[in-house]
């Protein structure tokens, strides 16, 4: 069974500046490559990497790059 | 139907066949997985972020995440797999045992799939300490370099695009290797799965090198005619896709 979310665009750039935010409160950084590396390092918190998977999402999304 | 009802339906079948894949071997039940959705992407991944519990004997030994990153491809034709993830996790640790990564579109320094072991041995510190300085991610091990020298910093590849490990076989390997509890006829789920992602990625093999396709039908028998101008058809034909070549 699969939960449905279908995102609209300026509210998943309000929600990924929040979690920005709230990740570098936390843990001194929104670098993503080094929140990665802390994350598959087992050095976040359940929490924390809740919000870091979160925001790989988003960013993966939002990106238009690729 | 719109474009959006379109992206709609492929999402959910996605989402449905990796869903399924995991009901039909774990018997995972309920909802485990979640599809986001934005624009022409979407993300489908275990609900949880250090994934679904895996038991052996009734107990928790192990936790498995899985996740998928999609959209279409160059020509908007094919759903794409642009990055996925299954990271195997010991049942109280936060950091991977090991980790099945790809990203389609890669550095081109590390395999776009790959495995990624998070343990240590010191024959492997030893061999990358010792190591020559021929490429940028070799320097940045050797003495004076900025990446730690062990096991987890190796990227062993996996067979690139087309030929990488899918989801199913991680599946196996876990019940083979570690007895992870299954359901009854999880070989005939896994089986079924793989046949499908096989299919798939054995059409994809053909349209990157197509003229390899046409002289394996002949020397089977099969009488396989060109269409289209012989001189475009030449070049298509014996054309390789770079992803047939890629590390």
């Amino acid at each position: 069974m699969t939960i449905i979310e279908r995102l609209e665009r300026d509210a998943a750039i309000a929600e990924r500046d929040a979690l920005t935010a709230r990740l570098r409160d936390a843990v001194g950084s929104d670098d993503r490559l080094a929140l990665r590396a802390r994350a598959v390092g087992g050095g976040l918190t359940e929490t924390e990497a809740e919000v870091a998977v979160r925001l790989e999402t988003l960013d993966y999304l939002l990106d238009d790059s690729v | 139907m719109t474009a959006s009802d379109a992206l709609e339906r492929q999402v959910l079948a996605f989402a449905t066949r990796v869903s399924d894949t995991l009901e039909a071997v774990l018997g995972t039940g309920g909802a485990q997985l979640r599809a986001t959705v934005l624009g022409e992407r979407f993300e489908v991944s275990t609900v949880a972020a250090r994934g679904i519990p895996l038991t052996a004997r009734g107990k928790e030994i192990l936790r498995i995440f899985v996740k998928y990153q999609c959209g279409f491809d160059g020509r908007a034709e094919y759903l794409a797999i642009h990055r996925s993830e299954f990271h195997v996790l010991g049942a109280t640790s936060s950091e991977p045992l090991l980790r099945y990564e790809y990203v389609r579109d890669g550095s081109g320094d590390v395999p776009n799939a790959h495995l990624q072991i998070h343990a240590h041995r010191d024959a492997i510190t030893h061999a990358l300490v010792a190591g020559g300085n021929r490429t940028r991610r070799a320097r940045r091990i050797t003495p004076g370099g900025s990446t730690l020298a062990d096991l987890k910093s190796l990227h062993l590849p996996l067979g690139g695009t087309r030929f990488r490990p899918c989801l199913e076989d991680v599946l196996h390997f876990l019940i083979e290797e570690f007895g992870v509890d299954a359901v009854d006829g999880w070989r005939s789920g896994l089986d079924a799965g793989r046949k499908e992602w096989r299919s798939l990625q054995l059409r994809s093999a053909i349209r990157d090198a197509p003229q390899i396709a046409v002289e394996t039908l002949r020397q089977l028998g099969f009488q396989v005619s060109v269409p289209g101008d012989a001189a475009t058809k030449g070049s298509e034909q014996t054309r390789i896709s770079r992803r047939m070549l890629e590390f």
